[in-house]
């Protein structure tokens, strides 16, 4: 695993646009489509709102996004909170066939991140949730 | 994000939405989309063709306006949505709720 960058910000909503442009930024250097880069934008907003949303159950923390190339050379984010653990992956799919008056507002974040990433990992360690994305 | 009032034709507000539906910008649609509500305005089409990109943020709150617009018998048309935005609509099952055309002309003409 080679790191190519990481920010390390409180959890608010104010720091997305922070975190976004950085992933963005190391994505195009490693010459990943526009197109792709958006997409990775995305999951990438999904998992930090959850965080800056639920992780610190109102109270203040951090979270750290690092990009990283792993062995395969496969583009990848792992994104680090001390937060409540949470593993994403445990959140059972949506409703997507729902109509407008019935469909529930909300609880597609997590179900964007799998769609539109190649892997996503979930682990625990030192009171942390460390959670990675791969491209 | 950017959301411009382009006319109204066809008694439908015609209005655009630039840029970037995110966690940051999103609950701006959603005000300003409720300041014309509460103004009476019941149909809408959303020329989605400026927009580089959505979150379920974004997602979220059109589903919110839609929801209250259907409560009201109007009506939310999105049109000419970039592919960026198209999947995210596909994968959500937006693209099958609500009203989506390839132009602001076939979004009119549905009507």
């Amino acid at each position: 695993m080679r790191l190519l960058s990481e920010l390390k910000l409180p959890a608010e909503i104010s720091n997305l646009r922070d975190f976004i442009n950085l992933v963005s930024k190391c994505a195009e250097e490693q010459g990943v489509s526009p197109g792709r880069i958006t997409e990775i934008g995305v999951a990438t907003e999904e998992a930090l709102v959850n965080i800056c949303m639920y992780a610190y159950q109102g109270a203040t923390g951090d979270v750290k996004v690092s990009c990283m190339l792993d062995d395969e050379n496969r583009f990848v984010i792992e994104i680090e909170d001390t937060g409540m653990a949470f593993d994403l992956l445990g959140v059972g799919d949506p409703n997507l066939t729902d109509d407008i008056a019935e469909r529930e507002v909300g609880g597609l974040g997590v179900f964007i991140i799998k769609e539109l990433m190649n892997e996503v990992q979930y682990r625990r360690e030192d009171n942390k949730n460390i959670l990675k994305l791969v491209t | 994000m950017e959301i411009i009032e382009v006319g109204k034709e066809k008694n439908t507000k015609m209005i655009s939405v630039k840029g970037k539906m995110d966690a940051v910008s999103s609950p701006e649609f959603e005000n300003k989309m409720g300041e014309w509500l509460a103004e009476g305005e019941t149909n809408f089409v959303i020329d989605l063709g400026e927009l580089n990109y959505i979150s379920s943020a974004g997602l979220r709150s059109i589903l919110v306006i839609a929801k209250e617009l259907k409560s009201k018998n109007g009506k939310l048309i999105c049109a000419a949505p970039k592919d960026e935005v198209k999947k995210i609509f596909k994968i959500s099952g937006f693209s099958s709720m609500i009203p989506t055309y390839e132009s602001v002309q076939a979004a009119l003409e549905s009507i």
